[in-house]
């Protein structure tokens, strides 16, 4: 790694390594997606810190709340908002697919792209 | 498992005035990726030793009639393989992870670090115990600076302001989950190990200088002050960022050293001038110039009757030959390109050829003074950095 593409954080400390990271894998992108998965994996990991810690406070002080969630069952708004929700973000997970099914089906593609880049300049 | 169980058991790293305090979230995602690292040795190591002598091994006897002859011939056939692939992957992810995470409380708390170290350096709020030299002028030895060592952002030598402290910052908290917490609350099993030893096998000596080379922060000299109260304790490093961390640290922690900015291959200190040398983990992140020089000080250094202790993992013919494929991954995935050469070099003809008399050389295993005292038993298993139940100690007497 360089410094060529700053770090994300402060200028304080350095992020990057020196010296030629290794690939694993014949596509490099598999590298990046281990890599990616588990940085996710690692918020995943403190977020369910945080909800055990709400949980396990609430619980010092009274408020059965891990029981309580247990018990909860949503109403009918709730479930729609929810579904709602679940929907958003699979279609998000799926945006490359989608992008994808696009092209295919409007017939898009580089010889296209490569017109359309000849017209406009 | 049962009593050889080699589980992580969570004893926290010990507080000092130096050591980071991460956050809510901060502290999470450490100890996941302490959780990670340990789950790489329990969940997918086992895996590839079962790949290798179940499937790659097995399958390169039929075709060969023989099995493989050494750790450079089980890397050609294992690093194809789909599950080695992902083991190799995951531990390099693992490691970068680990690095970054702790970057994040290291990058909080630094500008407070900073200060902390320089009051110490300049002894306010009390006089210094120890010392702190630094040699700005000092060449940095090429194994030193040609790559960021086990993948440690700026090495141990990078520096990003005046009087920086972050790679000692970072190295502190980043070895404690680096070694799944086996070297103890303090990281100083290595130089705590050594130094019993050299009590429980010279009963009668007694050291006036100690010299603790390649200290990094301290961690490994800290025992030996304790080992050896009446001693003068002094410690090297190349790394300036780690030595003020080092001195700041020490003195926090109530213990007199004195840290010089010196190279182990050549000191300014006059000829015998220490009793005891000593280094931990130093070796393998040298070079094959530097080992022998290095060796050549300590008996340069060591008075008539002196003693140096140079502790590391195992070499290579303590364990077969897949093991020594599953060690070498340091060399080749973590940054560490002097593991492998290293672990081949026979240090007891390194010391003779130094000058030490072939009958003061001997080559030992120091049991880990931590786990002893812990009661925990373990086996020394290749592919994490935390040991068995024993370091390997060179012992060279003049």
């Amino acid at each position: 790694m360089n410094d060529t593409i700053p770090d994300a954080g402060a200028p304080g400390v350095k992020r990057t390594i020196k010296g030629r990271r290794p690939q694993f894998f014949q596509d490099p992108a598999i590298d990046q997606l281990h890599g990616m998965v588990m940085a996710m994996a690692t918020e995943m990991a403190v977020l369910y810190e945080r909800v055990d810690t709400m949980e396990r406070i609430a619980a010092d002080k009274g408020v059965m709340l891990r029981e309580e969630l247990a018990r909860y069952r949503p109403g009918a708004e709730a479930q729609a908002e929810r579904e709602a929700w679940r929907q958003r973000f699979l279609a998000r997970l799926f945006y490359l697919y989608r992008e994808d099914l696009d092209d295919r089906l409007g017939q898009e593609n580089e010889a296209q792209y490569q017109g359309f880049l000849k017209d406009i300049s | 498992m049962g009593e050889n169980s080699n589980a992580f058991a969570a004893v926290p790293q010990a507080r000092h005035a130096m050591l980071v305090e991460p956050d809510r979230d901060e502290l999470a995602r450490q100890d996941f990726v302490r959780s990670f690292k340990a789950y790489i040795q329990s969940g997918i190591v086992p895996g590839v030793h079962a790949t290798y002598h179940g499937e790659v091994k097995p399958a390169f006897a039929r075709r060969e009639g023989r099995e493989p002859r050494d750790r450079h011939e089980i890397r050609q056939l294992m690093t194809p393989h789909p599950v080695f692939r992902t083991y190799a992957s995951m531990q390099r992810v693992s490691q970068e992870l680990l690095w970054d995470v702790v970057l994040d409380s290291v990058e909080r708390e630094l500008p407070a670090l900073v200060e902390k170290a320089r009051a110490a350096a300049a002894g306010r709020g009390g006089r210094p115990l120890g010392s702190l030299t630094l040699d700005p002028a000092l060449p940095l030895p090429n194994y030193v600076t040609g790559v960021d060592i086990h993948c440690m952002p700026g090495g141990y030598c990078g520096e990003r302001g005046a009087d920086d402290v972050g790679v000692g910052a970072l190295y502190d908290r980043g070895v404690y989950i680096y070694a799944l917490g086996m070297m103890g609350p303090y990281n100083d099993d290595i130089g705590g190990s050594a130094a019993k030893f050299v009590r429980d096998h010279y009963p009668q000596f007694r050291p006036r200088r100690i010299l603790d080379m390649g200290c990094t922060v301290g961690h490994s000299t800290l025992p030996f002050v304790d080992a050896f109260p009446d001693a003068e304790v002094h410690a090297i490093d190349v790394g300036a960022p780690l030595l003020r961390y080092a001195h700041a640290r020490a003195e926090s922690l109530g213990r007199k050293v004195h840290f010089a900015q010196q190279d182990a291959t050549r000191t300014n200190f006059p000829d015998g001038h220490f009793d005891l040398v000593c280094s931990s983990i130093l070796f393998h992140e040298t070079s094959g110039k530097a080992l022998p020089a290095i060796v050549r000080e300590c008996h340069r250094l060591l008075a008539p009757g002196g003693l140096a202790v140079h502790g590391d993992l195992p070499p290579f013919w303590a364990m077969d030959e897949f093991n020594q494929f599953m060690l070498d991954c340091e060399t080749w995935y973590n940054n560490e390109p002097y593991w492998g050469a290293m672990r081949e070099v026979d240090q007891v003809e390194v010391a003779v050829a130094a000058g030490f008399r072939r009958e003061d050389v001997e080559f030992m295993m120091a049991p880990s003074a931590y786990r002893s005292a812990a009661g925990h038993e373990r086996s020394f298993e290749a592919g994490e950095f935390a040991p068995g139940n024993a370091w390997q100690v060179l012992v060279t007497r003049k």
